[in-house]
């Protein structure tokens, strides 16, 4: 391997061939971070659970079976044999593994899509802001500040209280409405950086419109940085929609949310813990896999930053 | 100087004046009627529109903001007609368990994070160091709620050491961990990259050098200067202890702000969770100042220009 790409013996092994593309320099650092190749697993993991939820869920999420409570009506603990109340049953008698995987959708969902629409808002303005300087520049920013100061998790409760007929897509929207902040700071210090380069200057001299060097230029250049943090604010986001649902203004029932469960199992942690054990187990992974993703991106990003 | 100051209080102020205004007229959308609440049930469309014009709801938004402006600078966040109380008097009733709770579990992040942040940069890339930046990883993605209901579960129930809920000296231990072990690990990482910084620098080595003890060393020339993006993270992290507090007080039935907020969102209690909003976010701001202003005083590097 190392004959084929050229490496000298005396170079340490994290030293890169010159040779190889920027990209292939990227996926072979990031495959060199064992912590990150295990973030990037269980990112895969939960997306895979979420979307075939309805293929290995073993029993209806929905279902309240009868026997799945105690004669007494007390909930069943984990009995370990799939498909019979595997992690156990909730005090209606219903699967927990299955609401544990149907749940993965709703926390997948509200993750990606809030972060989406907060990264799509947040490089809008900062782009905007960025290149345009001046007087926008000013305006913009110092609303970014003052969104800055407010405390996230009360606005976000704030919002989504005063809506009457949440849905998930309720849920998210509020949740990316408010997050746009870091990623618009983030989006105009790279522009404020790149743009007066000499590729830019360039690519103006060659008659490229705003638009265009905008679009072509500048987008790729902030995208690294914004993917990175992305990723980490999808953990947040989890967390964001985990506690809304925990609170109970989250996604409507009967929707089944990891924090709801977790919200049900606190009532009856007395006589069935198993209830608040997985629920935020998952949770726990879920967003631990998204930390630690991101991070391993901005290491491969950025070999040079250390620590 | 004082020109720092000035434009940081001008800049709290216009942030305090956004907050009123974004909390009012998100608020004035909600699905509460005061008119009804008050009239109850049965009242005639007459006796709810006179309440109405009573209470100035019949008036324009924007005059109805600017009135609000007055009323909020008078000290007077409206009345609650769900509670039949002022929000004010309710806030303030809630506030000193929320201020408690709040500094002991500052005090938890900070007692668990100085020695592991600091053992972690003495020892770099020793096993402590390893263990430490996994648990920080790990301490980072934990919802601070399930924190706590475990603790509530082990620590509380199995093995009886603390109530299970309520306000009381002994209580105030389970939420606060909660919030420290969840929190603590940002704390780790920042003092730890921080002593990392200060320990190549120059009077490090003189110190060294001249024959101090590695103790002294460490505690009173490293530490001391890498307490300082420490103590800056501490007031950009205030919001963020305040979401947590909020959904901690709820697991243990601890009776503060997050409390009252819950009872706020089930009764969908519009006046309340108004006031609560608008209250804590603008406290924040103020204390966000507080540290600013400190903070300069302390550190003669910052630029006021």
């Amino acid at each position: 391997m190392s004959a084929l790409l050229n490496v000298p013996e005396a170079q340490p092994a994290t030293e890169l061939s010159p040779s190889l593309s920027p990209w292939r320099q990227f996926v072979r650092r990031f495959f060199r971070n064992g912590p990150a190749v295990f973030g990037l697993v269980l990112v895969v993991v939960l997306c895979a659970v979420a979307i075939l939820a309805p293929h290995i869920a073993p029993l209806d999420p929905y279902a309240t079976y009868p026997d799945g409570t105690t004669p007494q009506g007390l909930p069943l603990p984990p009995t370990w044999r799939w498909g019979h109340f595997f992690l156990g049953t909730d005090p209606s008698g219903r699967d927990v593994l299955s609401q544990l995987i149907w749940g993965a959708r709703v926390s997948m969902e509200v993750g990606f899509m809030a972060t989406l629409i907060a990264v799509a808002i947040g490089l809008l303005i900062g782009l905007v802001a960025g290149y345009a300087g001046g007087l926008v520049d000013n305006v913009l920013m110092r609303i970014t500040d003052i969104v800055l100061a407010f405390p996230f998790l009360l606005f976000v409760i704030l919002l989504r209280s005063v809506i009457s007929n949440p849905t998930v897509a309720t849920v998210y929207t509020v949740i990316g409405v408010l997050g746009w902040a870091p990623t618009a700071r983030i989006t105009r210090g790279q522009v404020l950086a790149a743009k007066n380069q000499e590729y830019v200057e360039a690519a103006r001299a060659l008659g490229a419109g705003t638009a265009r060097i905008l679009w072509r230029h500048l987008l790729p250049n902030v995208l690294g940085t914004v993917i990175v943090y992305g990723t980490l604010q999808v953990a947040q986001n989890i967390l964001t929609e985990s506690a809304l649902s925990f609170l109970s203004i989250g996604v409507p029932d009967p929707t089944v949310s990891w924090g709801k469960m977790i919200t049900l199992g606190l009532n009856f942690y007395q006589t069935a813990p198993w209830l608040i054990i997985w629920p935020g187990l998952a949770l726990a992974l879920a967003s631990l896999g998204f930390n630690l993703l991101g991070d391993g991106l901005s290491d491969a990003f950025n070999p040079r930053a250390e620590e | 100087m004082i020109q720092y100051i000035l434009r940081r209080l001008v800049w709290t102020v216009v942030t305090i004046a956004a907050i009123i205004a974004v909390t009012f007229l998100v608020t004035y959308a909600i699905p509460s009627d005061p008119a009804r609440v008050i009239a109850g049930p049965h009242a005639t469309p007459e006796t709810l529109a006179s309440i109405r014009a009573a209470l100035g709801l019949d008036k324009p938004l924007l005059l109805r903001l600017v009135l609000y402006f007055g009323q909020v600078l008078h000290g007077d966040l409206g009345y609650d007609w769900v509670m039949q109380q002022p929000v004010l008097s309710m806030i303030l009733q809630a506030l000193p368990a929320t201020v408690y709770l709040a500094v002991a579990a500052v005090a938890c992040e900070l007692l668990i994070a100085i020695p592991i942040g600091v053992v972690a940069a003495v020892r770099r890339n020793s096993w402590i160091d390893q263990v430490t930046r996994t648990a920080s990883l790990v301490g980072v993605a934990l919802p601070v709620y399930w924190v706590g209901s475990l603790l509530l579960l082990y620590l509380g129930f199995y093995a009886g050491l603390f109530p299970l809920g309520g306000f009381s000296a002994p209580g105030v231990v389970l939420p606060a961990l909660s919030v420290g072990l969840t929190g603590a690990a940002v704390y780790v990482r920042i003092l730890r990259s921080s002593m990392l910084e200060v320990m190549r620098l120059d009077y490090v080595r003189t110190a060294r050098a001249k024959g101090l003890a590695e103790r002294i060393v460490i505690w009173r020339h490293i530490f001391r200067n890498a307490l300082i993006p420490v103590v800056t993270y501490l007031g950009m992290d205030l919001g963020y202890l305040l979401g947590g507090l909020v959904v901690t007080e709820y697991v243990f039935s601890w009776p503060g702000l997050g409390l009252l907020l819950n009872h706020a969102i089930g009764n969908v209690d519009g006046a309340l969770i108004m006031g609560l909003t608008m209250f804590s976010a603008s406290a924040i701001v103020v204390m966000n100042l507080v540290v600013d202003i400190v903070y300069a005083f302390l550190d003669p590097r910052i630029s006021y220009a």
